[in-house]
């Protein structure tokens, strides 16, 4: 179709002023916060399910690709179009729709951002489990397609066990509710399939999530080490004791210092292992557990020990967390965030592998990770602007997914596959199940125009149509 | 235990052949030769749900009995999980885990959870009083193995709780009845034992007093593992029972609490420890209380405010129609169990119709579990009709296009 | 690559498309276009510098969008420094595509000449204040309000008909004996619109006992260097320099945050001239916020009476961000008895003045203005005080606008009133 008429079918639908089309404009919607890049031929912004569902039939009427978009803040090239087409973007769709506390479910457009959903639920008593770092950028539509994580989920899990229904215009343009606020809707889990399927079956127009009643009493504690091992080992020992901490997070010695660097959250700089526990729920005993959790500690030799006074004293010990990331990119220009899961016992072996790739690729690597559900996040650094550096970081970053794969683990726990990762699902999944997955994605866009591209590779033999570019 | 046949003969499922595989590889031999010669299939587990599945009138060409995997494949209590066969049941699982080290748990607890085999509360998406705490299938299983209808192996999921690769299989196949993939062996996540284990079990005389309470128990810090509320037809009161697990100090504050906001609306209670008694009430709580050829069973799900009001609608109903039935009603999830008992199958086609009825007028579902064939085999569409054929009929089609696996339910 | 480009690639190659901006700028908020966020401009500069992209309408009009509030720099994990980068772009859009003769005029001949520019401003008061906007359009002076005329023009309710130079002669500054303590950097805004403001600076300073000379200063250029002139910025700023050596004051003083945010950002025009460039060090060194200077001498106020009013704070983008000046405001309003201190909401959100932001982009000007009113009926304060001329009038709009019962003062004029009695 040609562009000038596409551009005015788009603006019939949702306005003039909603569809960008010249090239300085288009520039900015080629990327999201991945490597990957991928120019779009027009961009319009959505304010409602019926302007989402008319572009979405337009684009099957003459057969153009589109891909949704909130913020843009994925880390795996989820949002970047691999073969132009429209970016249909939902971050003006962004109100709070419904909070039902009897109901304990709230009704959400897409664009709303994560943290200003909790802002909301706080007063209330409230709150929506799904804590990724991302949350004051990243949307709830995000969310969903990427099937988010955060700090919490050994306890409480992922995006997808918070969500509850959505209603979704699916690849063919039509409207339909997968799920509701009646639990187990009968057949198979079409809203578990939806969440995390990365906008490649369909786009969330509205979400009903499960809140929460926020925990009586939470005991922050941080603890220092001097080796990575022992840290680890003490997450174990912690578990094996029974007991399943809402939070179990740990930073290595190179992140430390950057973090001592930028925010200064008081952290000895040639500390090898940063352990940040969080346990939440009654108080009645709480107090015990979080001192049987020292003893746990000292007996792995923790070099110091603190536990958090009050909510403030809470959010200081937090604050070199989540600036975490953030300071580690003051080191270099840029840095890709890896993304593997191993057993949380293999955590140490995952760690040993990480420092090998580092050394073979001359580049620094340093760590954050979810101790408690061995999610681990290797941070490897370089200056995109050095295309050789850059050749070394994707296959650095591979060679980290073999090894995590090696150890039994997966190659993603909560940025998703993209375009980032497809060579890499073979790492896991044999043809036959790459095939069904294919399936799905043929049976519900057999034009394939729906985010294509991503999450699963193309047979053997058929060329991928994407490449990754800087 | 009953034999295959037996529930085949109970369900009025017409079956040529019978087999009982020991491998996932003779379950993928065994598709593979049914494909040959174009059988319907279907898997077989304890037969509590089997009414989800719509088996045609004519029934199936080979039956699956998967009770013959029931080995625990992988036991990794350091990393709390384990892989299991799909044959084996909830009770036995259990009974296994509670014997590992410290003691451990998967806190599935459907009805008949003696008879349920993980692969039949997988594919029928059960789940019990604890899922008010732990959540349901979705939430415990990281993984899942099965055969296609193809007869290949195909595995999703892995053993850890954070995953994005590809699409949520695992998820997905949960509550597919047989249609889509014959499960052979999931991925679970298992707890350790709580320290402490408790149950309080409270009488309401009337249903406004036992909503109040149960609305304040939903809105406080409290956390109990389960409650339901339990009666039957005749009953003069609603019985609550209430799981409580954690540390000592915990539960006992619970149950105090708990026992002083029951007197504070007009109910009635005790406490009373132990595991081995929380576990037991909670089971009654749940389980048909009588188990007969004219006894269906319903399971019902509506928004959690309107669970107590559904269920005593559903209590009406049967008390006009002069049916037995009792109720076990999960407070906190809006799910709903109806067991229902007589010798009139036209009556209790009637009362599911119904119950239909005015699920739906409240924004519900009603799925039949079990139950006289005739009312099975009439009762149509099992989900919403056009969603099935908009999503899941594509996928069926290119998942199985001829047809060997159980037909949808559309 | 020219040079004005080529300083800050690096810069912008810091950015590593994190995407956190999006949640601090308050552009960003309102339109949720990623062309309005400092990832975007980034992007757009980065694209510009790699020869990717022209440098045309499309490109710099959101460029021009950008408040320069620095509150992504804030919140940037590397600390790109945008508002750099940002006036890169717009340095280099001028340097290819010119300037509207009217602008150049007004950074060329008006800023650095404080004389002339009275001149000039008083035609547009007289045309204003009389309502003879149709002769003003015609002398072309203040063309560039364009269609937003109407609405733009009840940003500022009046404009005085004696500015601060011109009253300045007849104040009573104390003793002149001794080297001047404190030189007086006129700020452009208390001149022409606020000058009650440089009065009871004034008061203040002198009530002290300290010898205040008032500078011959020009324009400090901020309007210059934000619209991209940079080279008007530097012709002013070296003017400046020069004026401040001569007055060998120990210390240069001024209630207008941009002012003393800008002055103290001299060194950064001058990197390619290392003389000039340690003359404006030398200088930046000397100059003092209001609140810097006073909060620590605020016990050499004397007796003040009791003003039993409840008091709010807004922080200018320029003392906040730029300077670091957040504490002390609040300690002196803190100090002033019978003042009941109430912290607002998001006080260190942009107003939305940004300069002449409000003239040149009215819609989101009044959008990001809405935000900082619905902020502020929440402290329920009588009073809100704010450092900067742009905030003054912006918020005196704001207040006008809704009816709020609030009344919107510099705190030097809330210090003469608790000290001086006035």
């Amino acid at each position: 179709m040609e562009r000038a008429r596409l551009v005015r079918e788009l603006q019939a639908i949702v306005g003039k002023g909603n569809v960008l089309h010249d090239r300085a404009s288009l520039a900015v919607y080629e990327y999201d916060a991945s490597l990957f890049r991928g120019r779009p031929d027009v961009v319009a912004f959505a304010s409602t399910t019926e302007q989402v569902s008319q572009i979405v039939k337009l684009a099957n009427r003459e057969g153009i690709p589109f891909v949704a978009r909130g913020a843009g803040t994925n880390l795996s090239g989820g949002t970047a179009p691999t073969r132009g087409g429209i970016i249909i973007d939902l971050c003006r769709m962004r109100r709070i729709l419904d909070i039902d506390l009897e109901n304990q479910t709230a009704l959400v457009e897409p664009g709303v951002y994560n943290l200003a959903l909790q802002n909301a639920l706080a007063p209330l008593g409230y709150y929506y489990a799904p804590d990724p770092a991302s949350q004051k950028v990243s949307t709830l539509g995000g969310n969903v397609g990427e099937n988010s994580g955060g700090p919490h989920c050994l306890k409480y899990g992922v995006t997808s066990n918070h969500v509850l229904g959505a209603e979704v215009v699916l690849p063919d343009g039509d409207v339909v509710w997968f799920g509701g606020s009646a639990q187990d809707p009968p057949g198979p889990d079409l809203v578990g399939l939806l969440v995390g399927s990365e906008g490649t079956i369909g786009i969330a127009t509205k979400i009903l999530v499960r809140i929460m009643r926020l925990p009586e009493h939470v005991v922050t504690i941080l603890a220092i080490f001097n080796s990575l091992e022992e840290a680890g080992q003490a997450v174990s020992d912690i578990i094996a004791h029974g007991m399943i901490p809402a939070t179990l997070e740990i930073m290595d010695n190179l992140v430390i210092r950057a973090v001592e660097a930028s925010v200064k959250a008081g952290y000895p700089e040639d500390a090898e292992a940063v352990l940040i526990i969080e346990l939440d729920g009654l108080a009645d005993g709480m107090d015990e557990q979080a001192e049987k959790i020292e003893e746990i500690c000292k007996s792995n030799n923790a070099l110091s020990l603190r536990r958090a006074k009050d909510s403030a004293e809470r959010a200081e010990l937090w604050a070199g967390r989540r600036g975490a990331f953030g300071a580690v990119a003051r080191l270099r220009p840029s840095y890709l965030v890896c993304d593997g899961t191993v057993p949380r016992t293999k955590l140490p072996d995952a760690l040993r592998e990480v420092k090998r790739v580092s050394e073979k690729y001359g580049l620094p690597i340093g760590n954050v990770f979810h101790a408690g559900d061995g999610n681990l996040h290797p941070l490897i650094l370089f200056d995109g602007r050095n295309p050789e550096e850059l050749e070394r970081v994707h296959k650095a970053g591979t060679e980290i997914l073999e090894a995590v794969a090696r150890l039994g683990g997966t190659i993603s726990g909560e940025h998703g596959i993209g375009t980032e990762k497809l060579k890499e699902m073979r790492l896991i999944f044999t043809e036959d199940d790459l095939e069904m997955m294919r399936r799905i994605k043929r049976a519900l866009d057999p034009m394939d125009l729906c985010n294509p591209g991503k999450l699963v590779p193309p047979p053997i033999g058929e060329a991928s149509q994407v490449q990754a570019v800087h | 235990m009953r034999s295959a046949e037996e529930i085949l003969k109970e369900a009025g499922i017409p079956a040529r052949r019978v087999e009982v595989p020991g491998s996932q590889e003779e379950v993928a031999s065994l598709v593979a030769l049914a494909r040959k010669d174009r059988m319907r299939i279907l898997p077989l587990g304890g037969g509590t749900s089997i009414g989800l599945a719509p088996v045609p009138e004519e029934g199936v060409d080979l039956v699956l009995d998967m009770r013959g995997l029931n080995t625990i494949r992988e036991l990794d209590p350091g990393n709390l999980n384990m892989v299991v066969d799909a044959g084996k049941t909830i009770e036995e699982i259990n009974r296994e885990l509670a014997q590992v080290g410290r003691g451990f748990m998967l806190p599935l607890d459907p009805p008949r959870c003696h008879e349920v085999t993980l692969g039949g509360c997988y594919a029928a998406n059960s789940s019990g009083p604890l899922r008010h705490l732990y959540g349901t299938m979705r939430d415990l299983a990281l993984g899942v193995k099965g055969v296609n209808s193809e007869g290949k192996e195909v595995g999703f999921g892995g053993v850890t709780v954070k995953n994005v690769s590809g699409y949520d299989l695992t998820k997905f196949l949960i509550g597919s009845a047989g249609s889509l993939a014959i499960v052979t062996s999931v991925a679970l996540r298992i707890l350790p034992i709580p320290d402490a284990s408790a149950m309080c079990e409270i009488s309401f005389q009337r249903g406004s007093d036992l909503q109040g309470f149960l609305r304040e128990l939903r809105g406080s810090v409290l956390l109990p593992s389960a409650l339901v509320v339990t009666w039957k037809t005749g009953d003069e009161a609603l019985k609550v029972v209430i799981g409580l697990e954690g540390h000592p100090k915990a539960v006992e504050r619970q149950g105090r609490e708990i026992l002083d906001m029951a007197n504070r609306h007009g109910g009635e209670g005790q406490k009373i420890e132990g595991r081995e008694a929380m576990e037991r009430g909670l089971r009654n709580s749940v389980d048909p209380k009588r188990l007969t050829s004219q006894t269906m069973g319903l399971k019902v799900g509506v928004a959690i405010a309107k669970g107590l009001e559904l269920m005593l609608s559903i209590e009406d109903l049967a008390a006009k129609g002069q049916v037995e039935a009792s109720f076990s009603l999960l407070a906190g999830n809006g799910i709903g169990f109806v067991y229902a008992t007589d010798s009139s199958t036209s009556v209790l086609e009637e009362m599911a119709k119904k119950v239909r009825e005015i699920a739906s007028e409240k924004g519900g579902h009603v799925v039949p579990l079990f139950g006289p064939r005739q009312i099975l085999l009439s009762w149509g569409p099992r989900m919403d009709a056009r969603l099935g054929r908009k999503t899941l009929k594509p996928i069926k089609q290119l998942w199985d296009p001829e047809g060997l696996l159980l037909p949808l339910g559309l | 690559m020219t040079e004005v480009l080529k300083a800050v690639y690096d810069e912008v190659a810091k950015c590593n498309k994190c995407g956190f901006c999006q949640a601090h700028c308050p552009i960003f908020d309102i339109t949720r276009d990623e062309r309005n966020v400092a990832r975007g401009h980034n992007a757009h500069i980065k694209k510009l510098i790699e020869g990717e992209l022209e440098l045309n309408e499309e490109l710099k009009d959101p460029l021009f969008e950008c408040l320069l509030c620095r509150s992504c720099v804030a919140n940037c994990f590397p600390a790109v420094r945008t508002d750099r980068n940002v006036v890169a772009g717009r340095a280099e859009y001028m340097r290819r595509v010119g300037q509207p003769k009217i602008m150049r005029f007004l950074f060329h001949n008006l800023l650095p000449d404080q004389r002339k520019m009275a001149k000039y401003v008083r035609l547009g008061a007289y045309g204003k204040n009389s309502g003879m906007t149709k002769l003003v359009r015609a002398l072309g002076i203040l063309k560039w309000f364009g269609k937003d005329l109407d609405k733009v023009e009840g940003i500022i309710e009046r404009l005085p008909t004696r500015y601060f130079r011109e009253i300045a002669p007849s104040l009573d500054l104390g003793p002149r004996e001794g080297k001047p303590k404190v030189a007086y950097f006129v700020g452009c805004g208390f001149n022409f619109v606020l000058p009650q403001v440089s009065v009871s600076t004034l008061a203040v300073l002198v009530h002290q006992g300290i010898r205040v000379d008032i500078a011959e200063n020009c324009c400090c250029g901020l309007p210059a260097y934000g619209y991209g002139d940079l080279e008007a910025a530097r012709a002013i700023a070296r003017k400046n320099i020069e004026t401040l050596e001569r007055m060998d004051a120990e210390t240069v003083l001024t209630e207008c945050g941009s002012c003393s945010a800008f002055l103290k950002d001299y060194p950064e025009l001058f990197e390619d001239e290392p003389s000039f460039r340690e003359r404006a060090e030398a200088l930046a060194k000397k100059v003092k916020g209001f609140s810097e200077f006073m909060q620590p001498r605020l016990s050499s106020m004397g007796k003040a009476k009791e003003l039993l009013v409840k008091v709010t704070y807004h922080d200018p983008c320029h003392m906040s961000r730029y300077q670091k000046i957040v504490k002390e405001p609040r300690a002196i309003l803190q100090a002033i008895p019978g003042v009941q201190y109430v912290e607002m909401p998001e006080a260190d959100r942009c107003c939305g003045a940004a300069g002449s932001y409000n003239i040149m982009h009215y819609e989101q000007s009044m959008a990001v203005l809405a935000k900082k009113m619905e902020n502020l009926k929440k402290t329920q304060a009588q009073i809100l005080t704010t450092e900067c001329p742009g905030c003054l009038i912006q918020l005196s709009y704001g207040v006008r606008k809704e009816k709020l019962p609030v009344e919107v003062i510099h705190i030097s004029q809330l210090l003469e009133r608790a000290y001086l009695g006035n």
